[in-house]
């Protein structure tokens, strides 16, 4: 029904209809207004408690009860009888879970509380004692016991026979040194034993007093934390307590030590060596008392230059399960390392000590000073040391790459340096354990860098070549756009990759998987050769055979590099949300040689991070072929002919061709069921018949599979080329010329090709594509385009 | 009477839109005549996000937004946020909602109703979709520029 219809049938309602729909919308009246009633009198109220609502079985309790608005009280269910309106009164003994109740009267009417208690049956116990435990030469000792709760006992082991519920006996006279068992073993009601043993050690001869020993006498640092040992203190049998009393030196308070007998205290400042002596003495198990011993401690005064170590620590924010984001509640601190640390003199701001630890931070740094820990969002591993070499830091930088900012730092608070010890430096994530933000995020550039540990690492310990990494830029920062997150080389001269920042839509930070990924298309492009067009993909669209093949193998090198198949990616309101794939499983919508999920399920699945550093340091770097699948998988095959069957079972089970596969995919017969997609590479000759091929936005526009076309082109002499690229009537046909993936000749046209090149002899490729399927030309619609191309010498 | 009458339609109008209806005004455009949305830079999610304008944007002048989501890829539990735009409110139709099905050239429509209030403003669309195990998402722009 549409509105005007709607007001046709409402018209002579209309103000009804108002109503109702402001009512519909949250308007409202009121009852009409009445007098004053005349208030009824309060109804009694009636509170009941007790001192335990659980007690044994014969046990009493103790109630307390009040009122409002009561005359008078009454009491009813385990107890009865009438009440003052409040009071207290022990009942009992309980023998039965009881219900008390309270209900008291008024002029309001009668109102009413209660209270159960739970009544358990008793505890049996049984308690056997023996004084003194321990006798000498023809001693006597007194057992007494008692028992609760049980109906019948019997001694046994050193006695015997049965035994009233409690008593006394002597025993003995011992001459004898042994020990001496006593047992006692009671019956409750129900046929439950309840036991009790005491053992009486019987000596001979007198108790030699224990001798104490206070240890050597030897130095502490001031303030250092001093332990006072009773280790060396000796008895015939066992020393059971020690005295430590300071004789000598500034008072200290001493406290407990790490066992029960020792003390330990912390060593005044000093400005010169100053001595302290405590006593000790020690009692045996018998009571016998040592003479005192004395150790001195020599405490010494700081030295000016003292050592400060400890950890970098960044609060990492895990992810919970796949799909369910970030974990803040999980959030922890914990160890980095490799990052620039340094030492500020907290009053001058000067830097006074600084340094790249692969583990903990030693410092050494003047005494008693205030200082401040600072550390840089950088890895630097530079001349002198030997290769590799990197360069990699995390800052803030505009579109264009320019820096807004210095690189993150983080400052610790100022400490005192002491005497030295230990300091860790902290940066917290700004987020709290309920996600919300609550101060900077300073922890995240630290989190980035952390990622990267463990590709650094394989960089370190990788087989030769071993690289010199180019500069690498990370700009990272809150303002950076969700999803803005890419790998870009030579942006202003620098490698580049933006990280996500945008909280509520897309942060990285906590997303290691997304930073390996785009550090492994850093890697890809710096020690080897990357082709990629880019552009707009998932793991399993059917895209260009560059982006495929780049993108798979980024993902691929970050997990394996970490072995993590597990890749996350935060994402959503409160980053409660997560992307997820796992790199090892076979995932089968769009498999073959298009789709960058197969590229990183074989290289996972091949676990040779060797191997695939060697092939893409040599072979692939030197391909004539553009950066595919096929160049990737024929230099594999090659380097590792042992493996060939593996890789062929797992190319098989991706539906690319294994046993056949080069570099140029002449071989490939997965069409991912389009006459559209094969040859891969269309071959030409110079000066023979022109070739057509097709642009397609079967697959989607941009970068997916069939935009582009490819055609191999052989030039055997060097000779003046013509290439010519023609289509139908307002279509936008372009041709770039690439040799070993570096396009070469003029930039297209916006109309057919048709240039000349000088070329040195080699093989070439043609890429060949409609620019309204390649998103290069908003005025040309995608569909299908026959493009007709011929090689010619000029 | 007829002014009166007249009146009593946009009050019903007014209080319509202002219970939360939204209708679109006609039919929704064809998927061809729609122009893709810019997806985000990272890997992405295998859906297209396209959309059409219903007239040229003029500043703080409410605009309609035709949205067509439409899957390469079968997948289920496609879920649609509209993050916060830059320089554009979203006046109705922004609530995030989600689909149990995303069938390959199957279309979710969605129409908002927009209002630019600077020179170059941008509608973003976060689009997730679980795949055979997986869940990808992606971020779209559509810009909202006014004509000079």
């Amino acid at each position: 029904m549409d509105l005007w219809t709607l007001a046709r049938r409402v018209r002579g309602a209309g103000t009804l209809a108002i109503a109702l729909l402001l009512v519909a919308c949250g308007g409202g009246g009121s009852s009409p207004p009445e007098g004053p009633p005349t208030p009824p009198p309060p109804a009694p109220t009636v509170s009941l408690s007790s001192n335990v609502t659980t007690i044994e079985e014969g046990e009493s309790v103790q109630l307390t009860w009040s009122s409002t608005n009561a005359t008078s009280c009454e009491a009813s269910g385990a107890w009865t009888g009438t009440l003052a309106t409040s009071g207290t009164q022990t009942v009992g003994p309980l023998t039965v879970i009881s219900n008390f109740i309270v209900t008291c009267t008024g002029a309001g009417g009668t109102g009413s509380n209660g209270i159960l208690v739970q009544v358990l049956p008793p505890t049996p116990t049984v308690t056997l004692e023996a004084n003194p435990i321990i006798v000498r030469d023809g001693q006597t000792s007194q057992l007494t016991w008692s028992t609760h709760a049980v109906v019948s006992c019997e001694a046994a082991a050193s006695w015997s026979g049965p035994r009233p519920l409690s008593g006394t006996e002597t025993v003995g006279p011992f001459t004898q040194a042994m020990q001496v068992p006593y047992f006692l073993d009671c019956t409750d009601a129900t046929g439950n034993h309840i036991q009790d043993v005491v053992i009486i050690e019987a000596r001979t001869g007198p108790n030699q007093p224990p001798v104490a020993n206070a240890g050597a006498d030897r130095t502490e640092g001031s303030a250092q934390h001093v332990e006072l040992s009773t280790l060396g203190s000796r008895d015939d049998h066992v020393i059971v307590s020690s005295s430590w009393t300071q004789v000598a030196g500034p008072a200290v308070t001493l406290g407990a030590g790490t066992t029960q007998l020792n003390a330990s205290f912390t060593a005044p400042v000093v400005t010169t060596d100053t001595l302290l002596t405590f006593a000790l003495t020690v009692t045996d198990d018998e009571g016998a008392t040592s003479a005192p011993d004395t150790v001195d401690i020599t405490v010494l005064p700081i030295p000016p230059i003292v050592t400060i170590s400890g950890n970098v620590q960044y609060e990492r924010v895990p992810h919970g399960f796949p799909g369910s984001g970030l974990s803040y509640a999980s959030q922890e601190f914990v160890n980095t390392a490799d990052v620039l640390v340094e030492v500020l003199n907290a009053t001058t701001q000067n830097v006074i000590a600084s340094g790249t630890f692969p583990g903990e931070f030693h410092f050494d740094v003047p005494s008693v000073t205030d200082l401040r820990l600072r550390t840089t969002a950088v890895l630097s591993r530079q001349a002198p040391e030997p290769l590799p070499h990197w360069q990699i830091s995390v800052r803030d930088l505009n579109a264009s790459g320019t820096p807004l900012g210095d690189v993150y730092t983080f400052t610790g608070p100022v400490f005192s340096s002491g005497p030295g010890g230990r300091r860790d430096l902290q940066i917290p994530s700004g987020w709290s354990p309920t996600g919300q933000l609550v101060g900077p995020r300073s922890a995240a550039p630290f989190a980035i860098l952390d990622a990267l540990r463990p590709v650094l690492a394989h960089v370190r310990s990788s087989i030769s070549p071993v690289p010199d990494l180019p500069p690498l830029l990370i700009d990272w920062s809150p303002t950076n756009v969700g999803a803005d997150t890419f790998f870009q080389a030579n942006r202003g001269g620098n490698s580049w990759i933006v990280l996500a920042g945008e909280a509520d839509v897309d942060t990285d930070e906590y997303d290691p998987s997304v930073i390996r990924h785009e550090f492994g298309h850093f890697i890809l492009h710096s020690v080897s050769r990357d082709d990629s067009i880019g552009g707009a993909h998932s793991i399993i669209d059917r895209v260009d055979m560059r982006v495929a093949v780049s993108e798979g193998f980024a993902t691929a090198y970050g997990a394996l590099v970490s072995h993590e198949s597990t890749y996350l990616d935060s994402f959503g309101v409160g980053q409660r949300e997560s992307g997820f794939f796992d790199v090892g499983s076979d995932i089968q919508t769009n498999e073959g040689w298009f789709t960058e999920a197969s590229i990183q399920e074989v290289l996972w699945s091949l676990q040779d991070l060797d191997t695939l550093w060697t092939v893409i340091n040599g072979p692939m770097r030197q391909a004539d072929a553009v950066i595919s699948p096929f160049v990737l998988f024929a230099a594999y095959r090659q380097q590792r002919p042992d493996q060939a069957s593996t890789l062929d079972f797992l190319l098989q089970g991706e539906g690319i061709v294994g046993p056949t596969i080069e570099p140029y995919g002449s071989t490939e017969i997965n069409n991912a069921s389009s006459p559209n997609v094969l040859p891969v590479y269309t071959p030409i000759s110079l000066g023979g018949a022109a070739v057509q091929v097709r642009s397609t936005d079967e697959f989607g526009v941009g970068n997916k599979l069939s935009t582009h076309r490819f055609l191999r082109l052989n030039v055997p002499a060097t000779t003046n080329v013509r290439f010519r690229a023609t289509a139908a009537a307002g279509r936008d046909p372009d041709m770039r010329v690439l040799r070993r993936g570096v396009p070469i000749g003029p930039i297209p046209t916006p109309a057919n090709e048709d240039f000349s090149l000088v070329l040195q002899p080699g093989d070439y490729v043609l890429d060949v594509y409609d620019c309204g399927n390649a998103d290069c030309n908003d005025n040309v619609t995608p569909g299908p385009v026959d493009i007709t191309v011929s090689v010619t010498t000029n | 009477m007829k002014r009166t009458f007249i009146a009593n339609v946009w009050v019903y109008a007014l209080l319509l839109m202002g219970c939360g209806a939204v209708q679109s005004q006609s039919a929704p455009p064809a998927i061809e005549q729609m122009t893709l949305a810019q997806p985000s830079a990272k890997a992405s999610v295998p859906v297209d996000v396209r959309y059409q304008l219903r007239a040229a944007p003029t500043r703080d002048q409410p605009v309609g937004l035709e949205l067509a989501f439409v899957a390469r890829i079968p997948g289920h539990n496609l879920k649609v946020q509209f993050p916060r735009a830059e320089a554009v409110t979203i006046d109705s139709g922004g609530a995030p909602f989600a689909q149990q099905k995303a069938d390959a050239d199957g279309v979710v429509r969605r129409s908002l109703i927009v209002t630019p209030r600077a020179e170059r403003g941008t509608v973003r669309v976060l689009v997730s979709m679980d795949i055979e195990g997986t869940r990808s998402f992606g971020v779209f722009s559509i810009p909202i520029h006014l004509e000079r």
